[in-house]
């Protein structure tokens, strides 16, 4: 059971994201400042972290940064979720060895795309959407 | 104002001084007197001399009558002496003073005349035989101013005879003489009258002429000047009458003419400062404006940030309801949540919109163009628009040419393109339709990407108006119907960014293809396109020209590149060429251009920039224009052209 960290000021987003990530089968961790996010993934790596970047007390950019001096946390693949759909924000995540995704109308999809992807998920049933 | 010293110095040095002028006419006045007194004398003396020559007066005709009576009557024995009567009887000659007869012996016979023949006085001796002649009588009486007359008896009356007869001309002589005399004693005593008054005379006209040539002088020089003083009535006064005259005319106008200045002086003054004034408040303006823009962009930068996070929100849980996650729902509820959704998509496409169309305006959108295949670049962004597809039941089909050469253009930027229209398309197909999305070849412009729908397609009036919006629409109106809006301007600046060129086709009824073009990677497109888009964007537009080494550090073209363009603006464009990049950018500065661009690289290691930037000047009506820079660029690519048709 994957374990997915999620990290974003916005307690809607938090429950929304973790609604669906449980549909997919993950157990999911939450966060909402960048502090308690790094707390809780030096106490408990997870296996898939997606982090806004605009926190209270931090900033999700720092956050990678931090983990990828981090021994156990430096192969953890990072999805950024962000507002910002500057270039300049796309190429410091992209720097950071991180995946962007834009806060938008399909960030679920995404979302689900890289995670289905990424844990090799070909079997697990899609949500209902794409039946039409 | 020169010292008064220094004026008096040029002036002497220029005026003819007064004692000079004096002493030269005086000297005139001199050498005309002298001349003339010479001249008198002159004459008197040749008179003299005259009167010792040839030229006499000729009584030859009335002596030579006499002589022959007298000779007759000797001969005849009629007379013994000459009478007096007989020799006041010739008219023009009345003083005779002798007249005797001598034979060729030279023997006198006959004398007569008033003082009763002295001959010995006139060197004559009738008791002796002495020969005489003409001349010996007359240079022995030389103060007697005798003439003598010799008339000899005609051969045929057979006897040798001759009447020398003495005519003294006194009468005649004395005038004369008296005549010469009077006139120069006359001439002399005029002259000794004059002399002295001229001489005085010459004083006073030097004294004037001098004044004057000062004045004349002070005037030229702008010096102080005194009015000339006017005394008498002669031409000298009338002379400096004038030139006073002159001299105040001159100086009210010099006058005059200074205040003018000094007016146009101050005059121009003001209206600098006004002018300084006004560019400072134009300067405070612009920085204003920049900073306005600024904040501006960086609200709607914020806004749109800010929105996204409740959008997500909101159609998130709309989309998980609807999934059945929360429960089961009547399909009422499922259509209601439909529209949930399918408005807060467009709330958030709206937003995307508003954002991107803010930043192509203030052209803050950084391009990153490569070398890219359109087959992968529509794998990417294929799955996204085949889910959108789907849940609009719409086929989404794909045709790309064989063969297709690579393109030149901002990979996000191309598949934002794509994705925009085939959104538009999508939304304006009916469902079981098709959208498809084809790429082609374009022979001079590129590759030629369209989108085709069998939507209700576009009337002719109304694809002339979707262009115009684009226009409309950058302006700042939002024009929401028909559903165009932003979308289409957003499209039309990414094309442009993209060196690229957008149309559309449209039958009614039937559906629209929109389409686009990229230029291939070849530099002549490249720079065609790149030209094409100058030209449409300013009429007057320069184009940088600078060729960048690529360091000895081991750095690649390409890494050039990706290390250049964070500092170039949105239409610069660069490209690999031979070891080194081609940069070259519109802008209207051609010197702002390359000094920024020279500051970056001095702070960046290992980058030479080698050429000085070169400024070609782009006039879209001049096509001349236009191929230099072509050329100019090309030349780089060691590229041949064939020649065009002029």
């Amino acid at each position: 059971m994957p374990h997915v960290l999620l990290a974003d000021d916005n307690p809607e987003l938090c429950q929304l994201l973790e609604i669906r990530l449980k549909t997919l089968g993950a157990r999911v961790t939450i966060a909402h400042d960048a502090t308690h996010a790094l707390y809780l993934m030096s106490r408990n790596p997870p296996d898939l972290v997606i982090l806004d970047i605009w926190m209270p007390a931090g900033n999700g950019l720092a956050v990678c940064e931090m983990m990828r001096d981090h021994a156990a946390l430096c192969e953890v693949p990072i999805l950024v979720i962000t507002g910002d759909s500057s270039d300049e924000a796309r190429q410091r995540v992209t720097d950071l060895g991180a995946h962007i995704i834009c806060k938008g109308d399909d960030l679920w999809d995404r979302i689900c795309y890289f995670y289905v992807n990424h844990f090799k998920l070909q079997s697990h049933p899609k949500p209902g959407r794409r039946a039409g | 104002m020169k010292q008064a010293s220094q004026i008096t110095d040029e002036l002497s040095l220029r005026v003819l001084p007064r004692q000079r002028m004096r002493r030269r006419l005086r000297r005139f006045l001199v050498v005309a007197l002298a001349a003339q007194a010479g001249a008198t004398i002159a004459a008197l003396v040749a008179l003299q001399t005259v009167w010792k020559g040839d030229d006499r007066p000729d009584h030859s005709p009335s002596v030579a009558a006499l002589a022959l009576d007298l000779l007759n009557r000797q001969r005849t024995g009629r007379i013994t002496s000459v009478s007096k009567e007989m020799l006041d009887r010739v008219a023009d000659a009345p003083s005779i003073e002798f007249a005797c007869v001598i034979d060729d012996a030279d023997r006198v016979l006959l004398t007569g005349g008033d003082s009763g023949p002295d001959l010995g006085a006139y060197g004559l001796d009738p008791a002796r035989e002495v020969p005489v002649n003409t001349q010996t009588l007359v240079a022995a009486i030389p103060s007697k101013r005798l003439r003598i007359y010799e008339s000899r008896l005609p051969e045929r009356f057979g006897v040798r005879q001759s009447v020398l007869i003495g005519v003294r001309d006194l009468g005649s002589d004395r005038a004369v003489l008296d005549g010469a005399a009077a006139a120069g004693i006359g001439m002399l005593v005029t002259a000794l009258i004059a002399l002295p008054l001229v001489w005085c005379r010459i004083g006073g006209w030097s004294q004037g002429l001098h004044r004057l040539h000062t004045s004349i002088r002070r005037l030229a020089l702008n010096a102080p000047l005194a009015p000339l003083p006017v005394t008498g009535d002669d031409e000298i006064a009338y002379l400096s009458l004038a030139f006073n005259d002159m001299a105040g005319k001159l100086t009210a106008s010099r006058r005059s003419l200074l205040t003018a200045n000094q007016t146009l002086e101050e005059r121009v003054r003001e209206r600098t400062d006004e002018l300084r004034e006004v560019n400072c408040v134009l300067e405070r303006q612009n920085v204003k404006l920049e900073e306005l823009t600024e904040t501006a962009l960086r609200f709607t930068d914020d806004v749109a940030h800010e929105l996204r996070t409740p959008l997500t929100v909101v159609m998130e849980f709309a989309s998980i309801i609807e999934d059945g996650i929360g429960g089961s729902i009547t399909d009422q509820q499922r259509e209601y949540l439909r529209f949930i959704s399918d408005a807060s998509g467009e709330l958030a496409r709206l937003v995307d919109d508003f954002l991107d169309s803010s930043k192509l305006r203030s052209g803050t959108l950084r391009v990153d163009r490569q070398e890219l295949d359109i087959d992968r670049t529509l794998d990417a962004i294929w799955p996204m628009l085949e889910l959108r597809a789907t849940r609009a039941h719409i086929a989404l089909r794909r045709t790309v040419a064989a063969g297709l050469p690579r393109v030149f253009a901002d990979r996000e930027k191309l598949g934002r393109t794509i994705i925009n229209l085939t959104i538009n398309a999508i939304k304006f197909s009916r469902a079981g339709s098709t959208v498809t999305i084809g790429a082609a070849l374009d022979d001079e412009l590129g590759v030629r990407i369209s989108v085709t729908d069998q939507g209700p397609g576009l009337s002719p009036e109304e694809v002339h108006s979707v262009f115009e919006r684009f226009r409309q629409t950058a302006s700042g109106k939002v024009a929401r119907t028909k559903g165009f809006g932003l979308g289409l301007s957003i499209v039309q600046g990414l094309v442009s960014l993209n060196l690229g060129t957008i149309g559309v086709e449209s039958t009614p009824g039937v559906g629209s293809t929109f389409s686009f073009t990229v230029p291939s990677y070849e530099p002549a497109v490249i720079v065609d396109m790149f030209l094409a888009g100058v030209t449409e964007r300013a009429t007057a537009a320069r184009v940088g020209v600078m060729l960048l080494e690529c360091g000895d550090g081991g750095g690649s073209a390409s890494d050039l590149i990706a290390r250049l363009a964070p500092l170039l603006h949105p239409y610069d464009i660069q490209l690999p060429t031979n070891g080194a990049v081609l940069l070259f950018g519109e802008t209207s500065d051609i010197d702002r251009w390359s000094d920024r661009l020279r500051r970056e690289y001095a702070e960046t290691d290992d980058l030479r920039a080698d050429t000085t930037p070169v400024s070609l000047r782009v006039i879209s009506a001049a096509i001349h224009g236009v191929d230099e820079v072509k050329e100019r660029l090309l030349m780089h690519f060691d590229i041949v052209e064939a020649s065009r048709a002029a």
